[in-house]
This record gives C-alpha cells, structure tokens and sequence, in this order.
C-alpha cells in the first residue's frame, strides 16, 4: 500500500483535460510543490502550455497556490500544490448533480451546477447566457428565472465566490506584463485574423473585452494607420511612434496648424470614446495622411473582473454526507428520528460556518501551515460540539409540530442510544459507570442527574456506518462465524480466544481456526503477553483486537485499486470498439465482430457505473470534509 | 485428655498464644507445652509462627483430624495446598513448584492422597491435556467444569443452536420481548430441559444480536427490550464486483501474467 497508487489514479481521471494537463500534473505529484519555471526544466514545455494546464487545474480546484519565503534568497516564491483528495473527487460529481435535482424543482439549478462542474469556475453572465441558449429562450421571464435560481445556489451554499487566475478563454495574458508586450501581442493577433479572413470588405474590430480585461489601456488608432500597421513587417517601427508619441506633420502652413490642433483637441475632450477619424482637407487628398496615438487610463471595475463562481465542494461533500446520515438513521430507527438528525445537523453546520469566520479573524500570519489543509489534523479531531438541549427541543416542535413533550424527549434519547451514540450526555455516563449493580436509574434521578448541553459526536456514527460495510465484506469471505467475531471486537477491546468462543457462543475450537484466517486476511491484530521469561507461545495470553482506523485505510487502497482496474479495463475495451469500427470503414467485419462490438457498448456502460458506486464507500471510508 | 479437651474448649479464638492460654488455664507453661505437644500428634492443633517471631496455634476438628493421621509432612503440606486453592483447583506442576519438591515425590504422593479419598482429579476447561486436583469433598467451580454449554468439559454445539434457534421463533412469536418472558416461554414449551440463568439467555441474546438478527431497544428506567432487526443493513459496492473478492488480489498487477486485462472473473462478470 503506497500512494503511488493513488498517483496513478489520479493520472487517470486527469487524462480527458489533455496530455500537457496529464505531463504537468505528473510532474507535480512526483515532486511535490514546485514553481512554474521548475515544471518548465522538468517537463521542457513552452511556458504558456504550462500556465494554461495549472490554470485549469485551479479551475477544477485540483490545485492551488502556496505562499513560501526562502531564507537563502529572502524573497517569498508561489508554487503550486496537487490535492489527491479533489482529483478523485471527480467521480462523486454525478451525485452532486442528483442531490442538486432532489433539493430543487426546476431543472434549472441542475443544469448550472452540470456546467459548473464541467467548466469549473465562470462569470454570472456566461453562466446565464448559456442556460438561455441551452432553454432556447430569452425571455425576460426566463432570464428571472434564471437568476432567480442562481440566487437560490448561492444563498445555500452550492456555489461560492472567488478570483480570476488572469487566464481568458481567448488570449493569454500575465500577471505582470510590460506596456510594449501587450500591444505587440494585439498587433500580431490581429495579423492573424486578417489572414484568415477571406473578405477585405470587413473592418477589422477592436475586441473591446481586451480593454475590460487589461484595464489601463485604451488605444485609439486612425483607421488609415491600421493598414499601414498590419503591413509592416518591423514593429518595432511602431513602438518607437507609440513611445515617443510622435505625430507626422503636413506640408500646411503652420498658422492652419495651429487651429486645427484645438479644435482636435476639442473634439477629443468632448468625445471619450474610441473613435477612427481620418483628416482629409476639403478637396485635397494627401499620399501622407495623419496618424494619431493617445494613450489614457480608464477606469475598469474590480467588480467586474472579480466575479467569478465556483462550486463549494466542501458543502456539496457535507451536505451529501448528512444525507446519508439520515438514510441511515431512517432505516435503522424511525422516520421521525431521521428528521431529527436533519434538524440537529443544521445546527451543528451553522456551528462550523461561525467557528471557521473565527479562524479567519484572527489573521494568522502566512504559513504552510494555515494554507495547507491536508496538514491539518487538529481540526478533524475537534469535530465534537455541545448543542442546548432546549433548543434542540424546540426546533424538534416546530419543524415535526409535535405537542407531546414526552414523545420529543423520546426521539432525543432514542439517538443516544449505546448502539448509535449520536448524542451523548457524559455526566449521566459517568454516573453510570460508578454505579456496581447494574440496575436501572429512576425517571427522578435522570432528570436531577441529566446536564443542559449534550455532545455531538459524528465519528462514532462514520465508524459505525464504516464497521457495517466492512463487516459485510468480511461475511462475505470468511462466513458467519468470522462476522460474528468482528463485530464482537469492533464494540470490546481486547479479548482472549475462550472469551471470544464463549461470547459469540462458537466454541473455542473453531473460534481459534476463525480468529488465525481473519488474521491471514488482516482484518485481526494480535497481541502476546508472556508469562514467563522465556516468551513461549504455551505460557503467554494472545489478546485478539481490531483497530478500524487500519481497516478503514485497508478498504480505501483497496478500493481505488478497484477503480484502477476498471479505468484500465474501460480502457482496453474502447480500443477493441475503435479496432472494430476500423473494421466497418474497411467492410472487414464478420458476424462474430458484429456482436462483440454491439455488447461493448454495454460493458463500457457496467464498468462506469461500478466506477461511480465504489466511490460511495470512499465517501464513509475518508470524509474529505474533515481535511478541507 | 481432660486437661487437652479443657485446653481445646478454651481456644474460643482462630488463633491463640500461649500466654492467652495460661491465663484462661491459670496454669504453669511446662504443664501447658506438653499437652500442647501431644495435641500437635494428634493433628488437633496446628502451629504457625507470625512475623513478629510469636507463635501461634489454630484449633482442628476431630474429622479433619481423622483424616490427616497417619500423614507425613510432606503429604500434609501438599493437601493444605491443594486446600488452599479451593474449588479452583491446582495443577501438579504447580504443586510442585510451590512446595519445592521434585515431580515424581509429588506424583507419588498425589497418588497415595487418592487412594485414601482425600484428593480428586477434574479435566478443566482452561488446561487441555491435564489433569487439575481438588479436594474430595469439594465441587468443581463452573471456570473448570464449564457452563450449562459445556458436556465433559466441551462445547456443546448441539445444544447452543437449539437454544438459538428457540429462542428466535419465541422473540418472533412475541414481536417484542424481556429476558424474563423468554425465560417463562422456554419452560412453558419445554425446549430446554437444563436450568437457565439470565446471564445464561443474555448470551444467546447477544450472539444474535452480534450477528444482526436481533435488535435492542434501550430505556434507562424499564428493562431493556429485544425485537427482530428488519432493517437492512449497509452493504458495500465493492461485493458487487469481482475485485472485491478476489483471493489474488495482491498479486494483480499490470504488467504481471494475473492482470485485470486478461482476466476471467472480469470477463465472466462482463457477459451479461
């Protein structure tokens, strides 16, 4: 077991977004966070191949930026940092989209969400506009429905805010960038768009979203200087006009100069636009005609480049988890008790949301540390919160609109049984325990006895939804005795082998011959407590335990070496489908090709289904939510 | 044998001293030590020594006084040894370490002790292939004999899925039910002839329960309560697929002769 595996993985679902994404996110896996310029050395890419490949993986959220000082140098560097976890997050997407369709009516959210996810981060207007054409209307109706349903994602928590990498769809562009680079890039595009084109008759436009994008340029060129600017071969020629701001001057008198000069400067205040003037005297045409360069600044929006949405992942995982939660609870226990988890968890989601903006407050200073959250495990085991047990019961009355008192207090007690432990109240289960005869407490003790906050605890229902998928697999290949002794061991600590036999009423025979194959298997520990100094295996205790958090690690390398099994055999099989249909072209094919190509279709459909379901114990066995 | 008998009525306490008893006596010490010696052949008294230095003596009854004439010291100390361990019971190796004797002297003694129905051997549970010695009249305690589960010292197989058996058609017949009411039906039906305990039927209960058959359902005031667990239980996705199962999952590798390319279960599991 080793991460390799999940590298390989990971190099697999990666595989659709290109082979320059694929060079540099192999890259970075085997050597870990690196800058730009050392992926470049490594992988001998041009350099905006790879900008782009990070860029979209920042997009999909599969990457992100880390902030480092070197000492040596004393500067701070930005490199670039590859999350597992996300990459295999892929594979849930599908049932991010179910949840989105059960939560919500209308199929517009779904579709947002389906392109989001496609997409990965994108502005409010192109959002909108591509569900009108997806609708095939553009009605204002549509258009609020539209937005209408955007509002809802984001007001629940499906969708989030966040920035712009630099990188457009249409042209490249740096972070930082000189003045001379960026209009020579805009003089060499138009080149090439003047190639393409067929007709002369069109103009050739300024794409006014390049003014938007860069927002401290605005160039205003006369339309006669554009032909003698996409003629030239030397831009250099060219800068040294627009650096100098030099203007060619008239065989005119200098007098007509000079009042021409006002009333161009004149017209230039009144009109701020961009306009393409030509000077012409009246009745005289000029082989030498004017060219004119300004330069501004405008003003552009931070607004407008700064919004940009995404989806919340770590929301969509904890929403999909609270709602297995339930499931769970529904079928072990009740309907009513189902609601009532729902209840409870909204609670404790509204304690997260408050006690994350706290850690945010306090400005840490920039570490590794704070921006890494793969590094984190403080917070995953601070994941216990103590609830009201008043506000508990009221929330319980309004949502359920239950009058009994004593039927709500049933429901609260029903979760904290032994058997889930959901909520649990310490000073009642330490009085328990001190107490030797087990009999059972008077209602009046209970309630003097019972305290006003009660701990939520959800590891212990993940470890028990966990220990149920893991003691199935462990019937299904050692049998019923070994199921037996397994669940025994998850719920005891460490048992001896004639404890066991009797407990599980199996016998010590044949419980010692089940306890060494599950011990083959490794679902069993075992620990030996000599009697003598000679530590022989006669004269020492074997104390038999299982340690879930080995089995839960177990279960996950197992399962994503499954789901590597089935991408390889996925694979193959699409080969064998475009051998085949070679065939066709070629008329070669036989009966027995007909039907192997008409059952591959089903087979690629089987092996991606089973793709997505694994991931489902995935979701129990690592609960990516705790690590972001 | 008046002034002996007079002396034994006077030892009211477990243990006494010689000065206590020259003062109930109101004797002199010489006359005293030598029915004292006297008693101590006779084995109705015994001699110990505390910590201090002070001796001590500890009164004996006439039948146990019976049975231990004609003892050497060595068969002595190793009855009141195996006394000491009690319903227990104790093993030869461990006789011989705590006494300090050889292996075969003990054999030899332990087999004399038999003869004369002062000392009997049990199988146990715990030690196989060995022999435990007891006192005769003692019972064996159940962590030797076994529980009502246990016919010679072996699991009894037989009984333990008849039991389980009943006592799940009683918990369907009564939808829901106390350790009590199991109890009640099992003797009303007669399913069961040995004497069960609570602790006994808990047992079963648990096993059920540990095999997801039955459920429980907690109250902190009534007793609990076991029903039939209906609910279904969280299977996993990977038995749904070969890999989940293979026996040569380790060594599936891509470049290896098993690899999931060529193989059968794959290709069984695909023609659908």
């Amino acid at each position: 077991m080793s991460y390799k595996l999940l590298d390989v993985l990971c190099l697999e679902i990666v595989a659709p977004f290109g082979e320059i994404v694929k060079t540099v996110c192999k890259d970075l896996l085997v050597y870990g966070p690196s800058t730009i310029q050392q992926i470049i050395n490594r992988t001998k890419l041009n350099k905006y191949e790879t900008k782009i490949a990070v860029y979209t993986m920042i997009n999909h959220q599969f990457v992100t930026t880390i902030l480092i000082f070197e000492k040596q140098n004393q500067r701070s560097v930005v490199k670039y940092k590859v999350f597992r976890n996300s990459i295999v997050l892929r594979l849930r997407y599908p049932k991010f989209i179910w949840y989105v369709k059960k939560a919500f009516d209308s199929p517009i959210e779904r579709q947002i969400v389906e392109y989001l996810l496609s997409v990965g981060r994108e502005t409010k207007k192109n959002i909108i506009s591509e569900q009108l054409t997806k609708l095939e209307n553009s009605d204002k109706k549509t258009k609020k429905q539209v937005k209408k349903a955007f509002e809802k994602l984001l007001n629940k928590g499906f969708l989030k805010k966040t920035k712009m990498n630099g990188y457009n769809n249409e042209i490249i562009t740096e972070e930082i960038i000189s003045k001379k680079n960026q209009i020579v890039k805009y003089i060499e595009i138009e080149k090439e768009k003047e190639r393409n084109r067929k007709t002369k008759s069109k103009k050739p436009k300024i794409p006014r979203e390049i003014s938007k994008r860069v927002g401290f340029i605005e160039i205003q060129i006369n339309q006669d200087l554009r032909k003698t600017v996409t003629n030239s071969k030397n831009s250099n020629d060219i800068l040294q006009l627009l650096q100098n701001n030099k203007r060619k001057k008239d065989n005119e008198n200098e007098k007509d100069k000079k009042k021409k000069k006002k009333k161009k400067k004149e017209e230039e205040m009144q009109s701020r636009k961009r306009t393409f003037q030509s000077t012409e005297k009246n009745g005289q045409t000029n082989n030498k005609k004017k060219i004119y360069f300004s330069i501004k600044e405008i003003e552009y929006d931070k607004d407008d480049i700064e919004k940009v949405y995404q989806i919340d992942l770590r929301n969509m995982i904890r929403f999909r988890r609270n709602h297995r939660i339930v499931k769970f609870i529904t079928k072990k226990i009740s309907l009513q008790a189902g609601e009532a988890t729902k209840i409870i968890l909204e609670l404790v989601d509204a304690a997260l949301t408050f006690h994350r903006k706290r850690i945010k407050k306090e400005k840490k200073p920039l570490n590794t540390e704070n921006l890494d959250p793969e590094d984190r495990p403080e917070f995953a085991k601070r994941f216990r919160f103590l609830i009201s047990r008043t506000l508990i019961f009221q929330k319980i009355k309004e949502a359920l609109k239950i009058e009994d008192n004593s039927k709500i207090t049933k429901l609260i007690d029903t979760l904290s049984d032994e058997r889930i432990k959901m909520l649990r109240d310490p000073e009642l289960e330490t009085i328990l325990s001190k107490r030797k005869n087990s009999k059972k407490l008077q209602q009046s003790q209970i309630l003097k006895n019972r305290s006003k906050t009660v701990l939520f605890d959800l590891e212990t229902i993940i470890n028990r939804m966990t220990q149920e998928i893991i003691s199935e697999v462990v019937n299904n290949k050692l049998g019923n005795y070994a199921f037996r002794i397994f669940n025994l061991l998850c719920e005891s600590k460490m048992l001896d082998e004639r404890n066991i036999g009797e407990l599980t009423m199996i016998g010590e025979k044949e419980s010692k011959i089940v306890l060494y194959q599950l011990f083959n298997e490794k679902f069993v520990s075992l620990q030996s407590i000599p009697k003598t100094k000679d530590h022989a295996s006669t004269k020492s205790f074997h104390l038999w335990k299982v340690n879930l958090e080995e089995q839960k690690k177990k279960m996950l390398f197992h399962s994503y070496k499954t789901i590597y099994n089935l991408f390889l055999r996925r694979n193959y099989e699409l080969k064998q489908a475009e051998d085949l249909k070679s065939k066709v072209l070629q008329e070669t094919l036989s009966e027995y090709d007909q039907t192997r190509l008409n059952d591959l279709g089903g087979k690629k459909f089987l092996l991606e289904h089973f793709l997505f379901k694994i991931d489902s114990d995935i979701e129990l066995l690592r609960d990516f939510s705790l690590e972001y | 044998m008046d002034f002996s008998n007079n002396i034994l009525k006077a030892m009211t306490e477990e243990f006494t001293t010689i000065e206590a008893l020259t003062k109930v006596m109101k004797t002199d010490k010489n006359k005293l030590l030598g029915s004292l010696n006297q008693l101590l052949k006779t084995g109705r008294i015994r001699l110990f020594q505390r910590k201090d230095g002070q001796k001590v003596f500890q009164k004996v009854s006439g039948q146990s006084a019976r049975k231990m004439q004609g003892l050497s010291n060595q068969e002595a100390f190793i009855y009141r040894v195996i006394k000491e361990s009690g319903s227990m019971g104790i093993l030869q190796r461990d006789i011989s370490q705590k006494t300090g004797l050889k292996k075969t002297i003990t054999r030899k003694i332990l087999t004399r002790l038999k003869k004369r129905k002062l000392v009997k051997t049990e199988k146990s549970i715990k030690f196989k292939n060995q022999l435990v010695y007891l006192l005769f009249e003692i019972e064996p305690s159940v962590e030797v004999t076994g529980d009502v589960f246990y016919i010679d010292q072996e699991w009894n197989t037989e009984f333990v899925e008849l039991l389980t058996d009943s006592v799940l058609i009683i918990i369907k017949d009564l939808g829901t039910a106390n350790v009590a009411q199991i109890l009640e039906e099992l003797e009303k039906r007669k399913l069961v002839q040995q004497n069960l305990t609570s602790n006994d039927l808990m047992r079963v209960i648990d096993s059920l329960i540990y095999m997801r058959i039955v459920r429980r359902v907690y109250s902190f005031t009534k007793e609990d309560v076991f029903q039939i667990d209906e609910s279904p239980s969280l299977s996993s996705n990977m038995l749904k697929v070969p890999c989940g199962i293979c026996p040569k999952f380790s060594d599936c590798k891509i470049k290896g002769s098993i690899n999931p390319i060529s193989c059968p279960y794959l290709e069984q599991f695909l023609d659908f």
